[in-house]
């Protein structure tokens, strides 16, 4: 399995640290994380990672915008939405945006995984 | 209306618990309480409501209980800062979740953290405030919201 690089997206420092916890021992080499759109942004230009996991509700610039922002710049990115806001047409205008999966804050890592092997 | 939000934020704290804590909690009966009285512990967070709904919620709970939540969640250090965006946390959670049942017109903000009773806990005026008091390990947190639905132009 080749090595990934990894940007984990959200503004709870507690999120990005679980995420990378959950993620670092599998086939992510290098990982990343921002606490908002804005940051996601810049990091994703540099940085050019595999994949995305991006927040809606943050400040700054939320998820939404962000995922544009970065399809714009690259329509190849994949982006994996993680929010608590569960209604359908969020789920829905994440998927319209290009984001590749939406996953249902609170995760657990098995449905972190799953959603993790759909995109990629 | 109040029921309805009741119900659903209940829900929410009960399956987040279920979820990251392993165990769901046991909800409290909620009741009505002063607005200029609410119970704040040692960590806070909340959240504003706007859309068609308008109010706040927020999670309020002691060191204690958040202590086995972060250890479940790969935690090792104690830091304040932790325990507070894991507050923030919870209650973005409950609050997200809970536009499954109120729809996308229940708009939420980023969780603002609270120290302490600051001035600025304000709650609409002449909307009832509940408190829903969450036992966990042993522990009790309290969740507090006063929501109310817009009327339809």
């Amino acid at each position: 399995m080749e090595p990934m690089k990894l940007l984990v997206v959200d503004d709870s420092l507690i999120m990005r640290r679980s995420i990378e916890r959950l993620l670092r021992s599998g086939r992510f080499s290098e990982i990343r994380t921002a606490s908002n759109g804005q940051q996601a942004f810049e990091e994703f230009r540099t940085f050019r990672p595999d994949l995305i996991t991006m927040d809606i509700t943050m400040p700054l610039m939320d998820g939404l915008t962000a995922v544009d922002t970065i399809l714009r710049d690259n329509p190849e990115a994949r982006i994996l939405v993680v929010s608590a806001l569960a209604d359908k047409s969020t789920a829905v205008e994440a998927i319209k945006r290009g984001a590749l999966g939406f996953l249902l804050k609170p995760i657990t890592p098995e449905s972190l995984n799953e959603a993790i092997e759909d995109i990629l | 209306m109040e029921s309805e939000i009741l119900k659903v934020i209940t829900q929410g704290a009960t399956d987040y618990f279920a979820q990251v804590g392993g165990q769901p909690a046991l909800t409290h009966p909620a009741y009505l309480e002063n607005p200029k009285s609410t119970p704040v512990d040692d960590f806070s967070a909340l959240i504003g409501i706007s859309g068609r709904y308008r109010g706040c919620v927020y999670f309020t709970a002691p060191r204690a209980l958040l202590t086995p939540l972060l250890e479940r969640l790969g935690e090792r250090t104690r830091e304040d800062s932790l325990y507070a965006d894991l507050a923030g946390e919870i209650s973005n959670t409950i609050a997200g979740n809970a536009r499954r049942q109120l729809g996308a017109g229940f708009m939420i903000s980023v969780p603002i953290l609270l120290r302490g009773r600051p001035d600025e806990l304000q709650f609409p005026r002449g909307v009832d405030c509940f408190v829903v008091p969450i036992e966990w390990g042993g522990q009790r947190a309290r969740l507090v919201f006063a929501i109310r639905q817009e009327e339809a132009a």
